[in-house]
């Protein structure tokens, strides 16, 4: 039963994660009073956000996420 | 349009390489061990890393990943990065159900998608529905792929070769190689295709750097040709942005044709290392693809409606004078496009007339046949169906994004079966038949009327319309039924 709630905790984390790091970031340009690099900085933080959302996939894949009892 | 300023040795190259096709076909020919479904479906149920995950790649990234994703980023701008997280969200898909449903189609010898249904949830009208459903899904992915085709001919040979003949030319020699060797020769192309495809895009990238006068300056003009196309979403927008990753991230998890490549996998520890590959692709493949219909905005301004879909195309001109190096360059290219057309075509039609072969004949038509008439059968099925929509392909005027986009209205609607299925053990048929008709409905009358409704599509609707329902029935079940019995 513990091993059934933690899958689905992890389960509703993955998903939770997913969603948050899947989402467009905004980001105030003039903030830091630095001229944006070619691009506005929102699509440098949407990619970075992406970025991470790429390494945790690689993570949990690499775990057995998030079915502990999958290898 | 104007044909592409080709030399002969590109189209040497072309037709050395769908001559490879059917050695490749003819080679997996011989690697068939025995008659069964099983070997000539899923290739032995022994597929290993790289294999696996190049054909997985292949099978995500069709026609439109090169077409249709550069035509919607010079359409919208950036907020079509949301294609790249969608990409990465499939896999993400992938982990909540894939390790799982592999594993168990090694103990029950699952072929076609809807032998897991049948397994899970032994309900005939639940079966047939999902079966109806894959058959539009994948019909529609063929028509999609043939489409790309068409252009594809009438772009290299300026309108010189109609779209109709070089479709039936280029479905002849798929067919031909998957009937051959069915899953194998598909994967093995996949995995050659795939490999090209990287290699494509890592070498036009540079060219861009290295010849046309590099990225960073393209990137700049963008603020003053279309400021428009810079601004992040707005609240609509964002909205938009999140249906679209759910919408393609959990809908292109259920491919019938990458469920098929999840039962062909070695082993559930062979599958994951694939995912993971899969995970970081994007970040290269997605990248590029998009960056090059951002240039494009600043390069060829002026094109609208389905004309921007053809931005590769230009693009590939502009790489072809470069020189020879360009023109090696757009040669492979355009090499790993065919392929990826052809594979992702035949991929489909392969798990069509699996469907066909396993759901239909086997099973309501001739119960006792054997796996042999059924593979036989399937291949025949196969060559008919593509007949019509060879036809059909020539006859449509839908913009590929639009093409695109339907599958997902209806594939999204059967994904519960699979990721609640997997994962939540008390699920039973019934809430899941009144979810996926409710978000059928919803989804389908969305689709044809163009609603939007605070910028959700209407598969994502359809599908928060579906969960919900599928919550409240499995609720109102679990009430009437004690709770030993939901257990056992």
């Amino acid at each position: 039963m513990a091993q059934h709630l933690k899958n689905r905790g992890r389960w509703l984390c993955c998903v939770l994660l997913a969603v948050l790091l899947g989402a467009p970031w905004y980001w105030p340009e003039d903030s830091f009073g630095w001229q944006t690099w070619l691009v506005p900085g929102w699509v440098w933080v949407t990619l970075a956000a992406a970025i991470v959302l790429s390494a945790l996939v690689v993570w949990g894949a690499l775990r057995g996420w998030p079915d502990e009892s999958a290898d | 349009m104007q044909a592409l300023p080709l030399q002969a040795g590109s189209f040497i190259f072309i037709g050395c390489y769908l001559l490879s096709l059917l050695i490749i076909g003819w080679f997996a020919s011989r690697e068939r061990r025995d008659r069964s479904l099983g070997d000539y479906y899923l290739g032995g149920r022994g597929m290993g890393l790289w294999v696996l995950m190049l054909t997985l790649f292949a099978t995500q990234y069709s026609g439109n990943a090169l077409f249709g994703f550069t035509g919607q980023a010079y359409r919208v701008g950036f907020t079509w990065l949301a294609i790249l997280h969608s990409m990465i969200a499939v896999v993400a898909g992938y982990l909540l159900f894939a390790p799982q449903l592999q594993r168990l189609s090694r103990q029950q010898h699952f072929i076609t998608p809807n032998d897991y249904i049948e397994y899970r949830f032994p309900s005939r009208a639940l079966s047939v529905l999902v079966a109806l459903c894959l058959i539009v899904v994948l019909i529609n992915y063929v028509l999609a792929q043939l489409k790309v085709m068409g252009l594809m001919v009438e772009g290299l040979t300026g309108g010189q070769v109609d779209a109709f003949w070089g479709v039936v030319v280029l479905a002849i020699i798929m067919m031909v190689y998957s009937t051959m060797g069915g899953m194998r020769s598909v994967a093995w192309t996949d995995a050659i295709q795939g490999a090209m495809m990287l290699t494509g895009f890592i070498l036009i990238a540079l060219i861009i750097e290295r010849d046309m006068g590099g990225w960073a300056p393209a990137l700049g003009q963008l603020s003053a040709v279309a400021p428009e196309k810079l601004t992040p979403p707005d609240g609509r927008g964002a909205v938009t942005w999140l249906s679209t990753v759910i919408l393609i991230g959990i809908g292109a998890s259920v491919y019938p044709q990458a469920i098929q490549r999840i039962y062909a996998a070695r082993s559930s520890q062979t599958l994951r290392r694939s995912l993971a590959g899969m995970a970081v692709l994007p970040l290269f493949a997605v990248v590029v693809v998009l960056a090059l219909g951002f240039v494009a905005i600043a390069r060829f301004p002026g094109l609208e409606g389905s004309a921007a879909d053809q931005v590769m195309a230009l693009i590939m001109r502009d790489v072809l004078s470069t020189g020879w190096f360009g023109q090696a360059v757009v040669t492979l290219l355009l090499g790993a496009i065919l392929a990826a057309l052809m594979s992702t075509a035949d991929s489909a039609l392969l798990s069509l007339s699996s469907i066909f072969a396993k759901d239909i004949y086997g099973k309501y038509l001739r119960p006792n046949a054997s796996d042999a008439e059924c593979a036989r059968v399937g291949q025949w099925w196969a060559w008919i169906i593509l007949g019509a929509l060879v036809w059909v392909s020539t006859q449509e005027d839908l913009t590929l994004y639009r093409l695109f986009v339907l599958k997902f209205e209806i594939l999204l609607q059967i994904a519960p079966a699979f990721y609640l299925g997997v994962n939540f053990s008390s699920l039973r048929a019934m809430p899941l038949i009144l979810g996926l008709v409710t978000g059928l409905c919803v989804a389908v009358s969305g689709w044809s009327l163009g609603w939007m409704p605070f910028g959700l599509h209407p598969g994502t609707l359809g599908l928060l319309v579906n969960v919900s329902v599928i919550m409240i029935a499995q609720y109102c079940y679990s009430l009437n039924i004690p709770r030993a019995k939901i257990s056992k």
